[in-house]
């Protein structure tokens, strides 16, 4: 997907260039799916299996939130150096948040005995032009991942992944709030997050 | 609070930390005397909802207290306001669906020492007559969302009924929410002291 992000000409940060943050993502993915258990939960299946049918839908809509969570490492990879002081350490944060989602999806699936995949999720989700569509789109983008995780969190059959998935659900729905305040908007929409 | 923040944190964290352990995650929903002593059965669904409702109601009467302090600042008090009013709604939401199952709903704290006294219960001791400035409130508040959310992390592993589940995590991302704002007004320009990459209270 080729996103083309304006350069904003202020001051971009030491060592901000997309080539940098796209040899450091893969590396970072690598060393927190080794970790993977040490993150957002303990992967280990709980005392009773689920049935095969039951377990490959698991594996299929984990991998579906893997895919996004890849995305979104691609996503803020590619607008990340594009973007002004103001927001540049807040985006290096959520990138760093989503390799972690992706690593942690990684580790569910692989002791699932699942293969988790590699591919990132294709949306067309626009090309931003200036730093302030690079926020719209990291706003298109986390809202696309609040609403997958708030979907895919009732029909998950185990109570250990639901309990992962809702904690990177909550962080994703941190981004938006910041996101949103990054775009001068409310950063609350409501009682509810619906996605 | 009777111990410092940092206390406090540090225990949650410790507690946290066990959170996700098959059996501590049992144990956090005994009472806190029954955690090392024996096994603890897996909770009903009303059980973690009238749980649920129950730190709603501390988290709600924390924001109401703030607001009744007088000394948040402008800034604060908007974003504070409208928060309470969220955890008013998630009480309501969640009362009504353990009023659905017949089951009855636990009254909310009926003054600050109860209210303490509850926190205390899921191991945080706050002293609500304390003098505290903005800071120190935002921080109160900050302390008592991470415990909530704890809860939820907790609930959606019990939970079964779909409707229920959805219902929890829309409200688990809100808690989510305001903890980023929160952290984001006590350390402006800090966003890794204000977002987690897994928000579990821990």
């Amino acid at each position: 997907m080729s996103r083309g992000v304006e350069v904003d000409t202020a001051d971009p940060p030491p060592g901000s260039s997309r080539r940098a943050l796209l040899a450091a993502a893969p590396a970072a993915l690598a060393a927190s799916a080794l970790a993977v258990a040490g993150c957002g939960a303990d992967a280990r299946p709980r005392g009773h299996r689920l049935a095969p049918a039951a377990a490959q839908q698991e594996l299929a809509a984990l991998n579906r939130l893997r895919s996004i969570e890849l995305l979104a490492v691609e996503v803020y990879t590619a607008a990340i150096p594009r973007l002004s002081r103001r927001f540049y350490w807040t985006a290096r944060q959520l990138l760093a948040d989503e390799v972690a989602h992706a690593a942690e999806l990684y580790g569910l699936i692989h002791h699932r005995g699942g293969t988790p995949t590699a591919a990132a999720a294709r949306y067309d989700l626009g090309i931003p032009r200036t730093p302030r569509q690079a926020l719209e789109l990291f706003s298109t983008l986390e809202h696309l991942q609040v609403s997958s995780y708030l979907r895919a969190i009732p029909q998950m059959p185990s109570g250990r992944v639901r309990a992962v998935l809702g904690a990177i659900l909550a962080s994703d729905a941190q981004h938006q709030a910041v996101v949103r305040q990054g775009l001068g908007e409310a950063a609350l929409s409501g009682p509810y997050v619906t996605g | 609070m009777a111990t410092s923040r940092r206390g406090l944190l540090a225990r949650a964290a410790a507690l946290g930390a066990a959170t996700l352990g098959a059996g501590a995650e049992a144990a956090l929903w005994a009472p806190a005397g029954a955690r090392a002593r024996t096994r603890v059965r897996t909770p009903s669904e009303g059980q973690v909802l009238g749980r649920l409702v129950e730190v709603e109601q501390l988290l709600l009467f924390s924001y109401q207290a703030a607001l009744r302090s007088g000394v948040l600042s402008v800034a604060s008090r908007a974003p504070v306001a409208q928060i309470a009013g969220y955890e008013r709604e998630h009480v309501r939401a969640l009362g009504a669906r353990l009023a659905a199952m017949a089951l009855p709903v636990p009254p909310p704290p009926a003054d600050a020492r109860a209210a303490a006294a509850s926190l205390a219960v899921h191991h945080a001791h706050v002293d609500f007559e304390r003098h505290r400035d903005d800071r120190g409130w935002l921080g109160l508040l900050l302390d008592v969302e991470l415990l909530v959310q704890r809860n939820y992390h907790v609930a959606l592993g019990y939970l079964q009924d779909p409707t229920l589940l959805a219902l929890c995590a829309q409200i688990y991302a809100s808690e989510g929410q305001h903890s980023a704002l929160l952290g984001l007004r006590l350390h402006p320009g800090k966003p890794k002291l204000a977002i987690d990459p897994f928000v579990n209270g821990n």
